[in-house]
């Protein structure tokens, strides 16, 4: 299953920075798309065209000019963070969400972003795991045909709970529709092809 | 897909070395119905000679190269008709070539694999079929209609251009087009016992991924240079009116 890309805007003036930023940022193993933006004031316009969820900025850029900075937020309410490779004050450095330092180790990057974008951590490991019990039981439901409402009502349980059930089988399955569900829990044998009526 | 590192591409360099390095290029190429021969000529000669914007074309040749567009620098309202006969090309190529390929190859793995799941495989194959032209149809009959009506380019369809199109309902489209061949290949990869049908799985499964490599740019294009380009041009119409 494909996660979700995160995608980074990165404002930084030197291209050095930039492109040493930007492959180390890709060659992480994460889903990142990076695009480069000249100035903050270009934000609102990156937002629309791509859907940025994180910008990465030098705070030089935002230096006696953050009144214009706080309508960009304001405006694009995602999460800043400060790239930090020289001595600014903690009073410019209070306008970001998080700062990282160029001399951090890549893994803190990574784990800042993901923090501020809300990306699961346990989507990966779930995945290695097999179904619950109570999992293979709304599988079965979910073969046979049955809805969110009607399983809930079978199996005693809520909606909110199959719901949650059915999204595990997904993350864990990689397969989300009900074809594709049949399909597996045949190949599992938790099903026989007698009690399919295809 | 296949390599990690590509060369970022410009358009002073040549041709050939360029697919050498990245034989997706090739289709690139098809999609723009650019000759197959290239000679020495350099990026800019062939797409001047099939009256091309070689910015255009460079930008895509670099989605390829999996550098993602930054941006639609350098390209010009005319480059949008180019990109929608592109786009088109790119459908023809799915529904003529890649999908009967694809049930073709599902028919060889049944043959040598009669597991009810081969049956199944099938099924589920024709539904997603359906739902992709469907999508591509979407498309066909209401996007590029009403994106050419809106900046006076002639009409590349048959269909007329009277119904509003939302690009919202555009991207979820695809994002349900993509998940359900990731499911394919988990099913084939993962969970479908095999029979006799190594080779042929194989082969399945190396044309489901070539199908996603090319269904992922088509995407890119429309979302990181087809959309951007429209809403700049959109906007710049707004302020004239």
């Amino acid at each position: 299953m494909k996660a979700k890309n995160i995608n980074i805007a990165i404002i930084e003036p030197s291209p050095i920075v930039y492109e040493g930023l930007s492959t180390l940022l890709l060659k992480a193993g994460q889903h990142y798309q990076v695009f480069k933006v000249d100035d903050f004031e270009e934000i609102p316009q990156a937002f629309s065209d791509y859907g940025i969820d994180i910008v990465l900025i030098n705070p030089s850029q935002v230096q006696n000019r953050a009144r214009s900075f706080k309508n960009v937020r304001k405006f694009v309410p995602v999460h800043y963070i400060a790239l930090v490779y020289s001595f600014f004050s903690s009073e410019l450095l209070a306008f970001f969400d998080a700062s990282i330092s160029i001399t951090d180790k890549a893994e803190e990057f990574v784990q800042t972003i993901n923090r501020l974008a809300g990306a699961s951590p346990e989507e990966d490991i779930l995945q290695q795991e097999p179904l619950s019990e109570r999992e293979t039981e709304v599988l079965v439901q979910l073969v046979n045909g049955l809805s969110n409402k009607e399983i809930a009502d079978k199996l005693n349980i809520s909606i909110h709970t199959v719901i949650s059930h059915r999204k595990n089988i997904t993350q864990k399955t990689g397969i989300k529709s009900q074809p594709g569900l049949t399909i597996y829990a045949l190949s599992n044998k938790i099903i026989s092809i007698d009690n399919l009526s295809v | 897909m296949y390599q990690t590192k590509k060369t970022y591409i410009k358009s002073e360099m040549k041709v050939a070395p360029l697919i050498f390095e990245n034989p997706s290029l090739l289709m690139l190429l098809e999609h723009f119905r650019f000759d197959l021969v290239v000679h020495d000529h350099t990026v800019e000669q062939l797409c001047l000679n099939h009256k091309v914007n070689p910015a255009l074309f460079v930008t895509l040749c670099n989605l390829y190269n999996s550098f993602p567009s930054s941006g639609i620098v350098g390209l010009v309202k005319d480059d949008i008709p180019t990109i929608i006969f592109m786009l088109r090309n790119t459908h023809n190529y799915y529904t003529q070539v890649k999908y009967p390929e694809i049930k073709q190859l599902i028919d060889e793995v049944n043959a040598k694999n009669n597991a009810a799941e081969v049956k199944l495989v099938e099924l589920f194959f024709n539904n997603y079929f359906d739902e992709v032209i469907e999508h591509l149809d979407y498309e066909e009959k209401v996007v590029f209609p009403a994106i050419s009506a809106k900046f006076g380019f002639p009409n590349p369809t048959c269909f007329s251009s009277n119904e509003k199109y939302s690009m919202s309902v555009y991207r979820d489209h695809h994002t349900d087009i993509e998940s359900k061949l990731s499911e394919l290949k988990n099913l084939l990869l993962k969970y479908i016992p095999l029979a006799d049908d190594r080779v042929e799985r194989r082969n399945l499964l190396l044309a489901l991924f070539d199908l996603e490599f090319d269904l992922t740019m088509h995407s890119l294009i429309e979302e990181t240079i087809l959309i951007p380009l429209v809403k700049k041009y959109e906007a710049e119409k707004n302020l004239e009116s």
